[in-house]
């Protein structure tokens, strides 16, 4: 936790969530996993333990979200939905490492959800390319990894499972419209990471949108076969 | 920079906030709602620390709820140990050893970290059976048929006897003498020797928690009623020993906020602290019943009784080598057979002090500092220092409002010198003037000082469990309360030094 901030904080409360993939997520469907607190004076950084495991529930093959909320009593409180873009007290890791054996298809079941009190239309779409920071290298393992920015690998969406790989990836993106308080899913398929060169990644970013704004998102590393 | 050389070098403890005493081995029950964290942290290191701060940042049971809390020290000297504490909520705790991490920083050197497990029980108790169980990770312990020297009298008040209140007195304290425990393991094990509890301490320590709990629960009943203890624990228990005639004292009625309910607290840790006593710390009856009956290969043992009874044959007096006359038999109860085991023996107490000595001023004015230094002289002569107790002292001012004060061994604050033996604790009078005024009272006049200690199981992390099992904390080898066996007169309570604030 880094503090931004003129004054030294003391007691920040930190407290951990886990939650099933949503490429929007609200506080009111994670799962609270345990609370930290921290003393960081002005300017510095420093790591935060939440020492309560992570139970690990396998709820869509294991491919899960993390949410961390930092705050102190005098903070406004948060709106429902998971704002990691707004909030600079909130983050979100939404990485999901990928394994491409040479013929098998990366296969994850998203949820979309809305509001409780409000239906949504949304774009739900992916960006092939770009790059990692150092500091989520790093955590990952990935630590020398390479970014490789032309498309390598297949991103495609469907709103019922793709069983046989014949039918290939599903559309580029889908448009859904998702009724207040509900969960919609979308099944994501991606392909082709064994030609992956050793040593390298590429980075795809699946994203909800409306209306061009950016809703939230999930991130995935695809690396080649043996660094899983 | 590199890490803070300070850590946590011993199994943190847990200190009842009404009555701020020690539970027994320092363990957590979540049958008390309100507990303090606390533990000696060291600076490890050869040289002064300056500016430091210290905090607890997590705890591995999300059914404990911390109070967040931020010490700071200017200095800590090289070598010493601070205490530190932190409130707490249990109630939702799970019985198990959850980790506990704390956090601390000085000037010149990045913050580090310390991890160090906690040790958490639960008691209930069963009014159908008249039955006590107490649920740790290995296993749960019922203890029933207690019989007790009871309390004469009414019972204990905090402060004056209401009229008209719901509230009870306290009853206690109660000196145990006999009762049937019952170990059923999880899962039944094979072989001679089962999972200690928390891989720890011997079983009659969870006795020894139970009843420690069951005294707290009757103190906080009778001071504020209930809402912070489970509801179903007894805070008394009413079988007497038909063969014991006497009857304990009882403390005297007390201020309701401090002294008071400290001075019960102590009572009945002390009163409860005979049932360790008469089982033995180098092996208690569980232990030495299983060594003596080994069961047939193949079989597995799924529960283990053990009735104890005793007399102790000198009143119970914290820190002294009183004896215990115990008859006790085990039972092994397993998948093919039972098998039986009886001892009788006299036992002694071995948490003693040879020597307390108390130093204070003789006379102080009415905006200096009210301090007294204490020693503790272990019976090999040898001085108790630093993180080896913890200890407060009781500040009684003229009119009887007490005043409570940690005696550390730590090199800061009002102690001058960190692990010398002489533990210091210090009063500003003009700070606590604002609270005699609001009781009606003056500080002039004769203070009296009281000074209390229970030793700290500071044995390392990673030690086997059955050499640690041999080390118990908890026990009060300091007291200015004592108990005695004649009922006419209120527990004595002997102030260690007074000093005259004019």
């Amino acid at each position: 936790m880094q503090n931004t901030g003129q004054k030294d904080v003391f007691g920040a409360e930190l407290r951990f969530y886990w939650g099933n993939p949503s490429v929007q997520m609200f506080y009111s469907t994670l799962n609270l996993i345990g609370t930290a607190y921290a003393d960081i004076k002005a300017g510095e950084s420093q790591d935060v333990l939440c020492l309560v495991p992570w139970r690990v529930v396998t709820v869509n093959n294991g491919h899960e979200c993390l949410v961390v909320v930092a705050s102190t009593p005098d903070d406004p409180p948060l709106p429902d939905a998971v704002d990691p873009v707004s909030y600079p007290n909130v983050a979100q890791r939404n990485l999901t490492l990928a394994s491409s054996s040479s013929k098998e298809d990366f296969k994850l079941t998203v949820t979309v959800s809305a509001s409780r009190r409000e239906s949504k239309r949304v774009r739900i779409g992916a960006q092939i390319g770009g790059e990692l920071s150092r500091e989520a290298l790093r955590t990952l393992g990935l630590a020398d990894g390479k970014p490789v920015e032309k498309p390598v690998v297949e991103v495609g969406f469907a709103e019922k499972p793709i069983t046989n790989p014949k039918d290939g990836v599903g559309e580029p993106w889908l448009e859904l419209e998702v009724p207040a308080g509900r969960s919609v899913p979308v099944y994501l398929t991606i392909r082709g990471g064994a030609d992956l060169p050793a040593g390298a990644y590429q980075l795809v970013e699946v994203i909800e949108t409306q209306k061009e704004q950016t809703l939230g998102g999930i991130s995935f590393a695809v690396v080649g076969e043996g660094r899983r | 920079m590199s890490p803070t050389p300070m850590a946590v070098q011993a199994r943190p403890f847990a200190i009842e906030p009404l009555t701020n005493v020690m539970l027994p081995d320092g363990i957590f029950d979540n049958a008390l709602y309100n507990l303090r964290i606390a533990c000696h942290y060291t600076n490890t290191s050869g040289r002064d620390l300056t500016n430091v701060s210290i905090y607890l940042e997590s705890v591995g049971d999300p059914g404990i709820a911390v109070t967040a809390q931020t010490y700071t020290f200017a200095t800590i000297p090289a070598g010493a140990s601070v205490l530190v504490s932190w409130a707490a909520d249990f109630r939702h705790a799970s019985p198990g050893k959850p980790l506990v991490s704390f956090v601390a920083r000085a000037d010149g050197y990045t913050a580090s970290r310390s991890i160090r497990q906690i040790f958490v029980s639960q008691t209930r108790y069963d009014a159908a059976t008249d039955t006590y169980s107490i649920q740790v990770p290995e296993g749960r312990l019922d203890i029933s048929k207690v019989t007790v020297i009871p309390p004469a009298g009414d019972g204990w008040w905090a402060g004056e006897k209401p009229y008209g209140e719901k509230r009870k007195p306290w009853p206690g304290p109660y000196v145990p003498t006999g009762l049937t425990m019952v170990w059923v393991p999880n899962p039944a094990y094979a072989g001679t020797h089962g999972e200690l509890p928390f891989e720890d301490p011997w079983w009659k320590v969870l006795a020894l928690v139970v009843f420690v709990v069951a005294t707290i629960v009757g103190i906080i009943g009778a001071v504020l009623g209930s809402g912070t203890f489970h509801a179903g624990i007894k805070g008394r228990f009413e079988e007497t020993d038909p063969d014991i005639i006497t009857e304990c004292c009882t403390p005297a009625p007390g201020d309701p906020l401090k002294g008071g309910v400290t001075v019960a607290g102590v009572a009945g840790v002390i009163a409860s602290v005979a049932l360790a006593v008469a089982l033995s710390d180098e092996a208690d009856p569980h232990r030495r019943g299983q060594a003596a009956t080994p069961p047939a290969p193949g079989e597995l043992t799924t529960a283990e009784r053990v009735e104890a009874r005793w007399k102790l044959l000198d009143e119970p007096h914290a820190g002294r080598p009183y004896r215990a006359h115990v008859g006790w038999s085990y039972e092994r109860i397993t998948t093919g057979g039972v098998y039986h085991h009886r001892v009788e023996e006299e036992q002694t107490n071995i948490h003693v002090t040879k020597d307390v000595t108390v130093v204070t001023p003789e006379a102080v004015g009415p905006s200096d500092v009210l301090w007294v230094r204490a020693t503790f002289t272990r019976a090999d002569s040898t001085l108790f220092t630093g993180p080896d107790l913890y200890a407060f002292a009781l500040f009684r001012a003229p009119k009887g409002l007490y005043f409570l004060a940690p005696l550390t061994d730590d090199g800061t604050g009002f102690d001058a010198r960190a692990n010398d033996g002489t533990y210091t604790a210090g009063l500003y009078l003009q700070n606590v003037l604002p609270e005699l005024w609001k009781a009606g009272q003056e500080p002039y006049g004769i203070w009296k000082v009281y000074v209390f200690a229970q030793d700290v199981n500071r044995v390392a992390p990673g030690t086997p469990p059955e050499i640690a099992a041999q080390t118990i904390g908890g026990f009060f080898v300091a007291s200015a309360v004592q108990l005695t066996f004649d009922s006419r007169l209120p527990c004595p309570m002997e102030a260690q030094a007074s000093v005259k604030v004019g």
